[in-house]
């Protein structure tokens, strides 16, 4: 069985994977087709090891991956049978795989939640509004604050994606694929929606690789 | 110091971002998702113990992987 961590561009060889290792401590390995490679590891089943650890251990690959080079990082669990279906794979899909990866070039993902602060400190269930315009009132002045977090950001993004199902208390929960340059910029402007807008607590978490922006590759 | 940097001690209490990215978020190549729904409710335990009180699987709108046995056809 291969686990597949990433899939990168050929050129970029030698890729640089001394000490990283995949799950199960397994040493990574390489699967090239035309211009692509794919970073892998093989197991003899799957790895079994806990659950938490694995997690970190794939983003630990993609991450030691993206420092030099474009990457798209593989949905956590992908795996396939042998390296020909890894290659057949990269064969099938070269297009979409190089298009995707023009698109994250150069660029990260950062996540950004916003809470309501009470909601940070215990989930209690927000107080029943008394009446139906407070209900309404209260509902207008959070849209608003959302729209007032998330645009200055989404400005400095290429793109923006909005996740769905949000936990109680969760106002917001944004991803913006970012210019590696701007990061720094983009992290000074949520610290200042941070000091404007006290009613949320932002928490901006990154780089990531950009997994929310390479969906559209999965068919 | 590198963006990376300074911002890699915020990870400690990043899970849920990484579950969002991990689980939902990726290239699917093939179609197979080797993941039970059990590794799964074992990593929401996992998480649950790190941070006290988290969100359900519901709640953070995350859709179980499918797990498969079989490689695709």
């Amino acid at each position: 069985m291969i686990w597949v961590y990433a899939v990168c561009k050929r050129p970029g060889l030698p890729l640089p994977l001394p000490r990283v290792r995949g799950l199960a401590q397994a040493p990574l390995g390489m699967t090239a087709d035309g211009p692509l490679v794919a970073v892998l590891s093989r197991h003899a089943q799957a790895p079994d090891e806990p659950a938490l650890d694995a997690l970190w251990a794939h983003e630990r690959v993609v991450e030691s991956l993206m420092a030099e080079r474009a990457v798209l990082p593989m949905r956590f669990g992908t795996t396939l049978p042998s390296a020909d279906d890894v290659r057949q794979v990269l064969a099938g899909r070269r297009d979409v795989l190089l298009e995707a990866l023009d698109r994250v070039r150069g660029r990260v993902e950062l996540a950004l939640r916003a809470m309501q602060p009470a909601a940070c400190a215990a989930s209690a269930p927000p107080p029943a509004a008394a009446s139906g315009s407070e209900y309404l009132r209260a509902r207008l002045a959070g849209s608003r604050t959302l729209a007032a977090l998330h645009e200055p950001l989404a400005a400095l993004a290429v793109a923006a994606r909005c996740r769905p199902g949000r936990a109680p208390g969760e106002l917001l929960r944004t991803a913006y694929l970012v210019d590696e340059p701007a990061v720094a910029h983009f992290r000074s402007v949520v610290e200042r929606l941070q000091r404007e807008h006290p009613e949320a607590a932002l928490l901006c978490t990154g780089p990531w690789p950009a997994y929310s922006f390479v969906e559209a590759v999965t068919g | 110091m590198s963006p990376r940097d300074q911002l890699s001690p915020q990870r400690d209490v990043a899970l849920v971002d990484l579950l969002d990215r991990l689980l939902a978020g990726g290239v699917v190549l093939g179609g197979d998702i080797t993941l039970s729904i059990a590794d799964v409710d074992l990593v929401y335990l996992q998480l649950r113990v790190l941070l006290g009180s988290v969100p359900s699987l519901d709640e953070l709108g995350l859709a179980l992987p499918r797990a498969t046995k079989e490689p695709p056809a």
